[in-house]
């Protein structure tokens, strides 16, 4: 069963649409979701929690279509937005006793646990917490309702890299069980690179592709040449380039090429970025 | 069993994998029916994805060095005889060269050594 | 549900000082000049506001977008906010009941006449709060606090004829059962198209 399932997705909002998305999770993965700001990453997740509507397509989770009893599938999720100013004047320890209302399944002493471990004071308010605390209290909410999958809309933003480590570790932590899953959009592309196993590049409403990250990052090479040899080459396998006085600078696709090319490994990063800049 | 990941270096992580697990078997660090560790946990410890370990293990079951058993997880196979057999004639190639550089000492010609191998032999 | 009634009541019972002074500042207000059945007004019109508050600041707080990753129907949102309205009303007027006794000292009613006039102001706050709610749920966050506002202003207001009306005559039974049963209907119906209507937002 594959965690969650989107075919042709379609949705048109006044200046911006998402088009013809689709993607599977298989169970048990862990998949990041990349794309420059308003490239549709919130509108998915959104739209996969029926906060928004969808046009046309199909999307199921956990193997559930989106129908009146899809409420339930939530008691499997726990999902993580950023901007969390959701338990503003309550405290952990309040956010504990609503929660342990909300979900059948809210084990509160992995919350107790999971509050102590990440050193969250339990009486202060969360509108005075720091803004670590406060994704940290926003994960140890999701992990602690026995979810299946995580959704994550953009938790690691405005964390230090120490604070960012800790994250991974819970989420590596998380996926041991094989019947975890995690979705999790991020500016921080180079966390998603350790940590994912498929990666979904969404730009402009589109996806651009969606596979296995080791795949993608055998598709793509980074080419140090002159001028000339740039000129000379097929622009169909250049993806963007880089020019300076000194040479240029371009990410190439090795999927369909047969000359072989001294190329160097492209980070996943810089597939971004030259993906969405093209030619510099 | 250690294994060791450079992100930095050119090699794809599972090749990486797959070549230090493979020195390890071949050099008897981890012994015949050793079972190794699950491709999630070994994926989740080493900070990597599980489709680039179980991409290793799929490789390292390929060329024999280890078997899989259903539900049970993934064993060392027993040695390889081919490999075996390379390892040991390298070794010899090794003595032999030790012996020429002894005999250069002593004077010694190749008709001289091949008749004190079959001397030994006969002892 | 349980779930959404206790996280509004943790909030509220944050404000609860500041409610607290509002109800002491009215209490003051009235019991001063001599206006003692405004008081009345003034809680069902608190009510009111407070329930319609909660519903913008759950706006402020991504709180509703926050509800599509819990498992609770939209429906059961809608249900708490009229509970809740429907719980706090109910308290102020049971508090009237008890009161009484100090509230003749300040001027003489009859407990009949008192407990008529509490139920047509209980049910004009409750027929004005229905009215909002679906008002407010379909326009956008912006007006949403416009209408808060304008339904405050309106219970406070409007509740001065019933009043008047207490003082000079006697208050007939007949007239407030009736506002009162009128008050259920629109209290349900109004139920429903909230429903109706938050169902179809995005958030």
């Amino acid at each position: 069963m594959d965690a969650i399932n989107i075919k042709n997705l379609n949705r048109a909002f006044n200046e911006f649409a998402l088009k013809d998305v689709s993607l599977s999770l298989p169970q048990g993965s862990i998949m990041g979701l990349i794309g420059e700001n308003g490239s549709g990453k919130t509108t998915l997740i959104k739209l996969i929690l029926g906060a928004l509507r969808k046009d046309s397509g199909n999307i199921e989770v956990l193997g559930n279509p989106q129908d009146e009893s899809f409420y339930l599938v939530k008691e499997d999720i726990g999902v993580v937005f950023d901007n969390m100013g959701i338990f503003d004047m309550l405290t952990a320890k309040d956010t504990g006793v609503v929660m342990s209302k909300l979900f059948k399944n809210w084990d509160k002493e992995e919350y107790s646990a999971l509050i102590e471990k990440f050193k969250i004071p339990q009486k202060t308010k969360f509108k005075e917490l720091s803004k670590g605390s406060k994704m940290k209290l926003g994960i140890a909410v999701a992990l602690s309702h026995k979810a299946k999958l995580l959704i994550l809309d953009e938790p690691a933003s405005g964390l230090d890299p120490a604070a960012r480590d800790d994250f991974l570790n819970i989420l590596w932590d998380f996926t041991r069980d094989e019947t975890h899953s995690v979705l999790i959009s991020s500016h921080i592309v180079t966390d998603l690179e350790k940590i994912c196993d498929y990666i979904t590049f969404l730009h402009e409403g589109k996806v651009i592709f969606s596979d296995e990250k080791d795949r993608i990052l055998e598709s793509y090479g980074i080419l140090n040449c002159t001028l000339e040899n740039y000129n000379d080459l097929d622009k169909s396998i250049v993806v963007g380039c880089r020019k300076s006085p000194y040479g240029v600078e371009a990410l190439i696709n090795k999927d369909n090429i047969s000359d072989s090319f001294e190329t160097k490994r492209a980070a996943l990063e810089e597939i971004f970025i030259y993906t969405v800049k093209g030619e510099m | 069993m250690d294994l060791f990941i450079d992100n930095k270096s050119g090699l794809p992580i599972y090749d990486q994998i797959y070549s230090q697990i493979k020195a390890e078997i071949i050099s008897g660090q981890v012994k015949e029916n050793e079972p190794l560790p699950s491709i999630r946990s070994l994926a989740k410890d080493l900070r990597i994805s599980v489709i680039t370990t179980k991409r290793a293990y799929e490789e390292l079951e390929r060329e024999g060095f280890i078997y899989t058993v259903p539900a049970k997880g993934s064993f060392v196979a027993g040695k390889n005889t081919e490999i075996l057999r390379e390892e040991n004639l390298k070794k010899i190639e090794q003595h032999i060269e030790e012996i020429f550089k002894l005999s250069r000492c002593c004077n010694l010609t190749t008709e001289d050594i091949i008749e004190m191998v079959r001397v030994m032999k006969e002892e | 549900m349980k779930g959404l009634l206790a996280n509004d009541l943790l909030i509220i019972k944050k404000y609860s000082k500041q409610y607290l002074f509002m109800v002491l500042f009215f209490a003051v207000l009235s019991f001063a000049t001599n206006t003692v059945l405004f008081l009345y007004a003034m809680l069902y019109m608190l009510c009111s506001a407070i329930i319609l508050g909660q519903y913008v600041m759950d706006n402020t707080t991504g709180w509703h977008l926050y509800c599509s990753s819990i498992p609770i129907l939209r429906k059961d949102y809608i249900r708490a906010k009229y509970l809740l309205f429907a719980g706090f009303a109910i308290i102020v007027f049971l508090i009237s009941i008890l009161m009484f006794p100090i509230e003749n000292m300040f001027m003489s009613i009859n407990f009949a006449d008192f407990v008529y006039l509490n139920i047509k102001l209980f049910s004009y706050a409750a027929i004005v709060f229905s009215v909002s709610m679906p008002v407010m749920i379909k326009l956008n966050f912006q007006i949403a606090r416009f209408v808060t506002a304008a339904s405050s202003g309106l219970i406070a207001g409007g509740s001065t004829p019933f009043i008047m009306a207490a003082k000079y005559s006697a208050q007939k039974s007949s007239v407030s059962f009736i506002l009162l049963f009128v008050m259920l209907m629109i209290f349900i119906v109004s139920v429903k198209i909230s429903q109706s209507i938050y169902e179809k937002k995005e958030f």
